[in-house]
């Protein structure tokens, strides 16, 4: 389903002479989603803004090709999650199974402006210790409050598997912060 | 056990939030960016523009050639002038052999007199 907003991006677009002007909008409404959610894959604030500039610069390249059989939402999201994660492989942080000593949640420590104890914090480091495709779906689904259907339509993937991801993603983070809290 | 609950917890990232001029500024960069890979798209087009109205006007003047180049070689108008020679020399090799008196007779039936004024005696 489209919003007012998106009917508004695609009508500019649609008309040659618009496309910057559609495109800016389309800034204003996603930049601050885009970079947490970005920021929540690669940590780095630095490497934000380099992700988001490639990320916003292939939505501009390709959006006059979108055939509008998702939304713009989900279309964007996936752009964005790709760029993210082929960043974070040319980093060599991505982890493909659990690991609590990942380079992401060094990353994070080191980042982070709070005692590392905070229940918040606590949980960035369970996220970050995460699968690749479970901390997808969990940040999506978590912080960017997405459907299911609207995160098969980011990642590409099934309901069915999303929702064992989110649930073995669930699980893991418990159990991370139980243990951290106890000791 | 401490059992966790996640609806305990708020969604705030434990990173500082970056400021509105931040955003500001990196909106003005990507869109930066984006005018200058709108640059050669424009040239290009521009290009195109120049190509297309140059190939119309060429394709023109070939036309306007072509047409009166036909014209002045159509083969109606070369038939047209050949006969009309061969017409003339014929009449004259005619008028040659004829005597004064069948001339000025023959001059006397024809409402054009001009045609015999170089040999009517």
């Amino acid at each position: 389903m489209t919003t007012e907003n998106e009917e508004k991006i695609f009508e500019l677009i649609a008309n040659g002479n618009g496309i910057e002007e559609g495109f800016s909008l389309l800034m204003q409404l996603y930049k601050r989603p885009l970079y947490w959610h970005i920021r929540r894959l690669v940590v780095c604030h630095e490497d934000v803004e380099d992700v988001m500039q490639e990320a916003f610069i292939n939505i501009f390249r390709h959006i006059d090709k979108f055939k509008r059989e998702s939304s713009l939402k989900t279309w964007i999201y996936r752009i964005a999650t790709n760029q993210a994660l082929t960043h974070c492989a040319k980093r060599e942080l991505s982890t493909e199974s659990y690991n609590e000593k990942s380079r992401l949640v060094e990353l994070f420590r080191a980042e982070a402006e709070v005692d590392h104890q905070t229940t918040e914090a606590l949980l960035q480091a369970a996220i970050l210790s995460l699968p690749e495709k479970q901390r997808v779906t969990f940040n999506l689904r978590y912080y960017d409050e997405m459907s299911y259907d609207e995160i098969a339509a980011v990642t590409q993937s099934s309901v069915t598997t999303l929702k064992t991801n989110y649930h073995y993603a669930q699980s893991r983070i418990k159990e991370y912060i139980t243990k951290k809290m106890e000791a | 056990m401490k059992d966790f609950n996640f609806e305990s917890i708020t969604r705030k990232m434990p990173y500082k939030e970056p400021s509105e001029e931040y955003f500001n500024n990196l909106e003005h960069n990507i869109l930066h960016e984006v005018k200058e890979l709108q640059l050669p798209k424009r040239r290009s087009a521009k290009m195109h523009y120049i190509f297309m109205v140059s190939a119309v006007a060429a394709s023109l003047l070939i036309g306007v050639f072509i047409l009166f180049d036909n014209r002045l070689n159509t083969p109606s108008c070369a038939i047209e002038s050949l006969v009309s020679h061969d017409l003339d020399e014929s009449i004259d090799l005619y008028l040659e052999h004829l005597s004064d008196s069948d001339i000025q007779a023959l001059a006397a039936e024809t409402a054009d007199q001009d045609i015999f004024y170089s040999i009517l005696p």
